[in-house]
């Protein structure tokens, strides 16, 4: 996709250089011209369904983001959202398809939700918490390495091997609530149950619980891993070029196995917190089920960790806010994923008329008689 | 890669076709085929047709005349600057003009190696022994796809020998990564330059220290230095005359004798020690390719580094190399001496392979 865009660079003269502002404004619109559009196409299917398109938005944005309850209640579930966009955006950058993240999130919860009672009951609630974010980012990250062996040692596709992963992993949590962790509270089997005051502490003077703050601080850590390590280097190139991170002499096994764990612990990480920050406990059958929309999210993002921010802060109110409002116009929860489903399609359709008039103005430019690839029409470019 | 006694065959068949009665289109690189086979010339430059010696132009004309008109139909402005190309001579003035005489220690030594082959592709099947000396280009000649890729990748470390030792000054480097062995001096220019070669998408600069991600003064304690990665990206591309916007345009949007620029300075920095080079010059232009090649004879020429030459290109092979291996059906048929008369030896031991296989 970048390739288009640079060639477009070349050539256009040195003259034309576009402010700062203008260009970051340009690539604002590029990222978010298709919720726009998904917005509006949503909103002509609510005038045919014979509802209101704007009592709907302005509900969804009133009780997720402009009320102080709904605004926390988004920021909450923004927490968990946020890590786990982190996770996919490590393995998709190193070109690893990562689909198993729903089993990798259930995994790590249902070990931290199974052991967490009894933990802070026996030793300082600050020690269990954190040993407790501990376990959940290393059963996440375990749960990969079945997969991402078979990638670096066998070549097997990880897409196929994560999704089988996915379903064991999602059956597994549910044994392990249902067998060793399970407890006679409640009618449904679920674990034993933090007490609240023990859960993960609120940032003072709202109920919002940290796990905001320690997603805030991961992400960072992780933009500056892919931006400024040496690491960080190796995984793009082996996202971008696998066939040249061998040539370059990179141990293509080793960083395979690395950037998948880390991917899903990560994604445990982000069960941890909110099973430690929401729940307590874990239900039998809970499956939020946040990876399938986070993949649209991230690619929408451009797998850029802090681009990604907004973009989760939206689906978020869209998850708070759009249950008020569907509830007020009348429509079952369901329209919330077709209204995401509209976003992904025209984001598909923007990326294809971004790229084709990228390749027509090329054309223009150069003329039709010389060719791109010559060095002729590099330095005439300058 | 025809051998010159396959273009001369060439040629009569040419001849056949044209008392037949059929006309012939007859598309090459080499000015001195053309000539020789063409009734009437024409150019072609960037998509468009630059110009046409005409049939009575071509057999009133010497041949010096023709050449330079067709050399500056190809670049206007610059026929003096290419008057020794080896594109534009003939394959047998060109025997012998790579030799050098000064060689000396051996450097990279493949001891009854075998490779084999994938997915039906050639290895090398019988055991082969080559020396490159330091101070010396060892040519490799053949037609493509007759084991010259694996044995490049076997000695870059991209691929496992099924037999046999190669070693880097003296030290067994068989069992080595690829990295380990890029660390010792073995360097490794693919032909596969947009396929390997580089990142496309990644720039330029990032392009030309791919190959010591994570190493000092580029990085420190894992953490990228860019001015530093940015100061040597431009000091490389000014010492090579790289054609580019910027050291953080993306590779893959230079053109190919631009790339091959960076992929050949990157290979030639922090002394390297042998130099493995596939088809260096394979699809690059005339200019481009005098620059590739001047680089190649000047790494030997320091006499602390050698070469592997490997070409299907037999004039190259003759300029640049002190002796050139022959390489048929994954069988090393022989090695020459690169003298007068080298090219009808080279062409011989190539007929003898697909005789003999």
């Amino acid at each position: 996709m970048g390739d288009m865009a640079n060639q477009e660079a070349i050539s256009a003269g040195p003259v034309e250089r576009p402010a700062a502002w203008r260009r970051y404004g340009k690539e604002f619109w590029r990222h978010f011209a298709p919720v726009v559009y998904g917005l509006a196409a949503g909103g002509v299917l609510l005038l045919i369904l014979g509802k209101n398109p704007i009592t709907f938005y302005w509900t969804t944005i009133e009780s997720g983001l402009l009320s102080w309850n709904g605004l926390m209640q988004t920021l909450i579930r923004l927490a968990p959202l946020l890590l786990m966009s982190a996770g996919f955006i490590v393995a998709f950058q190193a070109g690893l398809w990562n689909i198993g993240g729903d089993g990798q999130f259930l995994m790590a919860a249902a070990v931290v939700g199974g052991l967490g009672a009894s933990m802070v009951g026996a030793m300082p609630v600050w020690l269990a918490l954190v040993i407790l974010c501990i376990i959940g980012f290393v059963v996440g990250g375990a749960w990969t390495i079945v997969p991402s062996a078979l990638k670096a040692y066998y070549g097997m596709n990880e897409i196929i091997t994560s999704l089988m992963m996915a379903y064991l992993g999602t059956n597994l949590a549910n044994y392990l609530i249902k067998g060793p962790f399970i407890t006679d509270v409640g009618f449904v089997p679920q674990t034993n149950v933090i007490p609240f005051a023990d859960l993960l502490p609120n940032i003072p003077g709202t109920r919002i619980h940290v796990g905001i703050i320690i997603a805030l601080l991961v992400l960072a850590v992780v933009h500056y891993m892919q931006t400024r390590t040496g690491y960080g280097l190796r995984l793009r190139i082996l996202g971008a070029n696998p066939k040249a991170a061998v040539h370059a002499g990179i141990n293509v096994k080793r960083d395979i196995m690395s950037s998948f764990a880390l991917s899903g612990a990560l994604i445990g990480l982000a069960a941890a917190v909110e099973v430690l920050g929401v729940w307590g406990y874990v239900r039998a059958d809970w499956n939020p089920a946040f990876g399938m929309t986070l993949f649209a999210i991230v690619f929408l993002a451009g797998l850029n960790v802090m681009v990604v921010i907004p973009f989760v802060f939206f689906f978020a109110i869209i998850q708070i806010g759009g249950h008020e409002a569907a509830r007020v116009v009348g429509l079952p929860n369901d329209f919330l994923l077709l209204l995401v489903g509209l976003i992904l399609f025209f984001m598909v359709l923007t990326e294809w008329a971004r790229i084709k008039s990228a390749v027509s103005k090329k054309l223009k430019k150069t003329g039709a008689g010389s060719g791109p690839g010559t060095d002729k029409a590099v330095t005439d470019g300058r | 890669m025809l051998t010159p006694k396959g273009i001369e065959d060439l040629e009569s068949v040419i001849v056949h076709l044209k008392e037949e009665g059929l006309a012939v289109i007859f598309i090459t690189h080499k000015l001195h085929e053309a000539f020789a086979i063409g009734d009437c010339v024409s150019v072609l430059r960037q998509g468009r047709l630059e110009g046409t010696i005409d049939n009575e132009t071509m057999r009133r004309s010497t041949h010096a005349e023709l050449q330079r008109m067709v050399v500056d139909l190809m670049f206007p402005g610059e026929v003096e600057s290419l008057a020794n190309v080896a594109e534009l001579r003939d394959v047998s003035e060109l025997a012998g003009t790579g030799r050098k005489a000064k060689i000396g220690e051996p450097l990279l030594e493949l001891v009854d190696v075998k490779i084999p082959g994938k997915h039906g592709e050639i290895g090398i099947e019988e055991p082969i022994s080559l020396t490159v000396h330091a101070g010396e280009v060892v040519g490799v000649a053949g037609v493509d796809g007759n084991g010259q890729r694996p044995l490049a990748e076997a000695i870059a470390g991209q691929r496992h020998v099924s037999g046999g030792d190669i070693r880097l000054a003296g030290k067994s480097i068989r069992r080595l990564s690829i990295g380990a062995r890029q660390h010792l001096g073995l360097r490794y220019v693919t032909d596969d330059r947009l396929g390997e070669g580089i990142v496309g998408a990644l720039s330029v600069a990032v392009n030309m220290v791919s190959k010591r991600i994570g190493a000092r003064p580029f990085w420190v304690h894992g953490r990228t230095r860019s001015a530093v990665i940015d100061k040597h990206a431009k000091d490389l591309v000014g010492e090579y005359n790289i054609m580019t916007p910027s050291t953080e345009t993306p590779a893959g949007s230079l053109s190919g004798g631009n790339i091959q620029k960076v992929v050949l300075a990157r290979e030639l920095d922090f002394d390297p020690k042998v130099v493995v080079f596939n088809k260096p010059t394979y699809g690059l232009d005339v200019k481009t390719t005098t620059v590739v090649r001047a680089r190649v004879r000047e790494l030997a020429d320091t006499g602390t580094a050698g070469a592997l030459v490997i070409s299907t290109d037999l004039e190259e092979l003759l300029v640049l190399s002190d002796r050139v291996a022959v390489l048929s059906r994954g069988h090393l048929m022989g090695v020459v001496e690169n003298k007068p008369g080298a090219e009808q030896e080279i062409g011989a031991l190539m007929i003898g392979g697909s005789h003999g296989g």
